[in-house]
Order: C-alpha cells, then structure tokens, then sequence
C-alpha cells in the first residue's frame, strides 16, 4: 500500500507532462489535419478531398452536449496524412447530407452510425439498420445518459472549434500539402 | 426526436428490402449464414438469372457484439482481452491498436525490447493468420490437403506463441506500456527454427498449390478490383497490395520500430484473386525477414515500462491510432474525458470496408467465382460485425 502513493504522484506529472506535450501536434494526436466544418460545406468538403486522392477510413459519431458531433476520417495512398472532418447536428433532428454519391464505401458506415445513434443521412439510398436486429426496440445503444454528456470545452478545451469554409483557399493548399512526414521524423 | 425507428419487420425484412427487381425472370437466393464459403456467419442476398449473379447485398450483424458499447463501460484494463475477440486470427494487431491509441494518448514510453517483442509476435501472428486463409481458401476452391499442410505449420507457430502469451488464439498480451510476460532463449530457438523450416515450406506450397493449373484456372482474371474502387471503398490490406497499390500502415504511418527494418512490400497489378492470394503469399516470407531482422537486432532491457500504469487513467484527448493488420489497416479512435474509461471508442474493421466493395463486384459473375472472390477478400466476421 505504501508504494502507491509515489506511484499515484508520478502518473499524475506523467499526465501533466502529456497534456502540455499534446498540444504540439500530429504525433500525439494521430491527425494531420483537423477541422470543423458546416452541416452545409460538409459535402463540398468531401469532394475537395475526393478530388486530391483521399480514401475514407471511417466514420464515427460521438453522442455531447451540443449534440452529435460526427467525425470522418480520410487518409491518402500516396503522400500519407490523415484529416478530419467534424460537422455537429443538432440533437432534436440530427440529419447529415450523405457522402454516398461520393464514396460509396461510406454507406456501410453511415448505416452503423444510424444503428448505434439514430442520425439520419439525408439521400443514402438504403438506410436501414446495418449490424443492429431490425427488431431493436429502444433508443439507439450508443446515445449517454443526460448526466453523463460532455460539452465540446470539456473534450476539446483547448482547439479551434470555428467551422472553417472549405472553399477559403487555404482549405485547398493545406490537404494538398497533408503529409504526415514531419511527425514521423519527430518521433 | 423520434428514437423509434418505425421499421416494418414482418416476414423477413432483408429479403423483403431486396425484392424489388426490374426483372420477373430471376431468382432470389440466400447464400448463407450457414454457407461454409462465408466463414462464420455472413449472409448474401443474390439475385441470380441462371448461373449468373446479376445483384448482391451483403447482410451483417449476425454476430454483432456492440464492442463499441463495452468499451465504454469497461475500464481501459478490462477492455484488454476484447478487441483480439474481434479479429480472432490476427488477435495480437487488434491488441496492439488499443495499447497504441492509448499510449498515444498518455504519452506513453515502450521500453525498446518491448517493442522488438511486439513486432516478432505480431508478425508470428500475422503468418498463422495468413496460412489458415490460405488453407481455407483452398478449401473453398475444393482442394482439400494444402490446409493440412497449413495446420501442420500453423500449429508449430501457436504452440510457440502459447508458451509466451498463455493462449492459442485470442491473445491477450499487450500491456499499457509493454508486454505482459519476457521472451527467453527457448522462444528465440525456436522462431528462428520455424523460420526457417517456413521458408522451405514456401517451395512446397509454391509446386504444390500456387503453379497448379485448376488453381490458376480458379483465380486468375476472377473478381477484379480497379485502384479507384478500392479507393472509393477504402479498402486496404493484402486486397489493395493486390490492386497495385504500395500501401501499408507499416511503411506509411510508422508506428512502433518498424522503420528500423528492410522489408519490401509485395504488390501485384493484376487486380484479381490471384494478385490477392500472390500478395499474401509473398507476405509471410517478409514477415520471416522482419521476424529474423528484430530476433538479431533484439536489445536487452525491461519488456515494460517500470512506471506502465496498471489501471490508466489518461488525460482529456482526442486521438487516432492505426495498425496493419493481416486483412488491412485497423484503427481506434479514441475520445477521452479523463475518466478511467474511454467517452468513445471507435473500431476501424478493415474487413468491414473491404466487404463492402463485394457488391459492386460481384455484379455479372458466375455464383462459383463469387466463392473465390469472398474467399480472396480474407473475412473474418466478428471483426466485421464487431
């Protein structure tokens, strides 16, 4: 028992030193790029990445108090680097455009996030529930509890959190540039 | 807003979604959950005039687990042995994203030994993955002895495996900041002897099955995937490599001590099954090479950090971690609050994108090479399913 005191002393300068280091960039986050965007651009935005050679990786929602915040997540083949795109919905009536006209892969994933939190994507052709019975009775599975929500300055207190316009023409310059090769030669 | 999803589910609300055709002179066929050319429990809608496969939808979740959910009502500790339950047969790359994400996260230092050991088990793994899709593919395609020869390899490798991490198949042997137990010289013996006799193996598998003709016959020109497709889809993996694509996590996103080593990546710009099956082929002799690279290159020292929290408490953070895995990139992104277990945990199943490009493939084959296309794909369920 006398041991953990120490111990318990040292993850904590452990976690201030990461949460300092963090904010220093790709190499401690994983994104290259990371950007909010309007419900509205969300699509344009796609189809600029579409056009500069990004694959999608997958899409992922998060259930806050603001609402639904969904995450895409595209990587390249050639140039590597990851960017991500966040667009919040509105919790009372949280409908998204679908990327499917774009990337067909996405339909699958806009399915599961249809299954786990009720969003609705507007123009999928076939959205029906993916991995989840169609029988499932209840609210979706992944939906917290009112008490246990977190606010975007709770999860994200210190980052840019104003949507960016994916026509500015610093959008376009920078997923061209997206590499991921400084952080390899950081780290 | 509404939680209900409304859905009319009499009868059999797949089939009954699917049924709309154009056509009054085609049939409806189920292919699966029980199929044994779909591995587990996939099940395939198919429209089919005669012989030929005119539409395809793939119908998931039949072994759905709600991973997702578990992680969030775990701790990270206890959330340890799942993600190797998703993907059974590369079990170690699952284990090491969810380490990776959440030492990204904390910041966490890995002792070097340990991440030599990582790499050597992980690519263990990798070559018994490989050779149970290589036997069971064969088995697919009706050849019935290669998966005796792959058995025969794959068990020397697991019981290698077993003495190391305790288990045969779901390991569960990364640890916050290591790995749960050392390697001695008897494992060290041992890997180098296994790749050895691998090696000879290959000439084998190589006259016995990869130059046959009614193999040949089977794969070659069967189920090709443009890049652009594989682009549309995100697919990656062995199934990407077999497209022509030079891509791998190891190489493209650097993790762990893999840029210490000389490896190539194997590609094939045929784009069918048998580009897919030649890349994986020529896989297990590179992950040889790393394994005898890291077993010479092997530093002494802790196989954990001594200060690896053993219930991680990490601080607030956003963070996405990819590994390569035997069918292709697996990621976690994970969102914490601070809390000892994650806000979110999202899994990235490369299977999951890669299956779902069967439907626009399978568009005009013939039902036999739709068993030779899924079987090139490399499923394993759970992982898709989740």
């Amino acid at each position: 028992m006398n041991n953990q005191d120490p111990k318990a002393g040292n993850s904590k300068d452990q976690k201030k030193a990461a949460k300092e280091k963090k904010s220093t960039g790709p190499e401690y986050t994983g994104y290259d790029l990371d950007y909010f965007v309007q419900t509205k651009d969300l699509f344009n935005a796609v189809h600029k990445l579409d056009q500069s050679g990004f694959f999608l990786e997958d899409i992922s929602c998060l259930d806050m108090e603001e609402g639904f915040q969904m995450v895409y997540h595209f990587d390249r083949f050639e140039q590597p680097g990851r960017v991500g795109l966040r667009v919040m919905l509105d919790r009372q009536d949280p409908q998204v455009p679908s990327i499917y006209d774009i990337y067909p892969g996405a339909a699958w994933h806009e399915r599961e996030c249809f299954d786990f939190f009720g969003v609705r994507f507007t123009g999928h052709p076939n959205l029906i529930p993916l991995l989840l019975d169609p029988d499932h009775k209840g609210p979706p599975p992944l939906l917290k509890e009112e008490s246990e929500r977190k606010g975007l300055d709770q999860l994200y207190p210190d980052r840019e959190q104003t949507p960016l316009s994916p026509d500015d023409q610093d959008f376009m310059r920078k997923i061209q540039e997206c590499s991921n090769l400084k952080s390899r030669t950081q780290s | 807003m509404s939680l209900d999803l409304r859905l009319d589910t009499s009868g059999d609300f797949y089939a009954n979604k699917f049924q709309p055709t154009k056509r009054d002179d085609t049939l409806i066929l189920n292919m699966g959950p029980q199929h044994p050319s779909t591995h587990g429990v996939l099940r395939i809608l198919l429209e089919i005039d005669g012989e030929y496969i005119i539409r395809a939808e793939p119908v998931l979740g039949y072994i759905h687990r709600m991973h997702e959910k578990m992680a969030e009502v775990k701790t990270y500790a206890q959330y340890l042995p799942n993600p190797s339950r998703t993907d059974y047969l590369h079990a170690l790359a699952w284990g090491w994203a969810h380490v990776g994400a959440l030492e990204r996260l904390m910041g966490l230092e890995v002792p070097e030994r340990a991440e030599y050991i990582r790499v050597i088990t992980c690519e263990l793994n990798r070559i018994s993955s490989h050779l149970l899709w290589w036997g069971a593919y064969l088995l697919d395609l009706g050849a019935f002895t290669p998966i005796m020869y792959a058995f025969d390899d794959r068990e020397r490798i697991q019981d290698i495996l077993q003495r190391i991490t305790g288990s045969r198949l779901t390991y569960c042997y990364y640890r916050f900041g290591g790995v749960s137990n050392d390697i001695d010289d008897r494992f060290i013996e041992e890997t180098r002897v296994q790749c050895a006799r691998m090696k000879e193996r290959a000439k084998m598998f190589k006259d016995l099955v990869t130059d046959n003709f009614i193999l040949r016959k089977r794969v070659e020109e069967i189920g090709e995937i443009p890049l652009d497709t594989c682009r549309k889809y995100g697919a990656t993996g062995p199934v990407l490599r077999g497209s022509g694509q030079a891509y791998d996590t190891r190489r493209a996103e650097p993790y762990s001590v893999y840029d210490r080593f000389d490896y190539n990546i194997p590609t094939y710009d045929t784009c069918d099954a048998m580009g897919r099956y030649l890349v994986r082929m020529d896989e297990m002799q590179e992950s040889i090479n790393i394994i005898e690279q890291a077993l010479n290159g092997l530093p002494e020292g802790d196989f954990i950090h001594p200060k690896a929290p053993k219930r991680p408490k990490p601080p607030v953070g956003d963070v996405y971690f990819a590994v390569e895995g035997a069918r292709g990139k697996i990621g976690m992104h994970l969102v914490s609050d601070g809390s000892n277990s994650p806000y979110r945990l999202k899994l990235r199943a490369p299977g999951f994108s890669n299956l779902s490009l069967f439907s626009e493939v399978a568009q005009g084959i013939l039902i036999a090479d739709a068993v030779s296309i899924l079987g090139s794909l490399d499923l394993v369920i759970p992982e898709i399913d989740r």
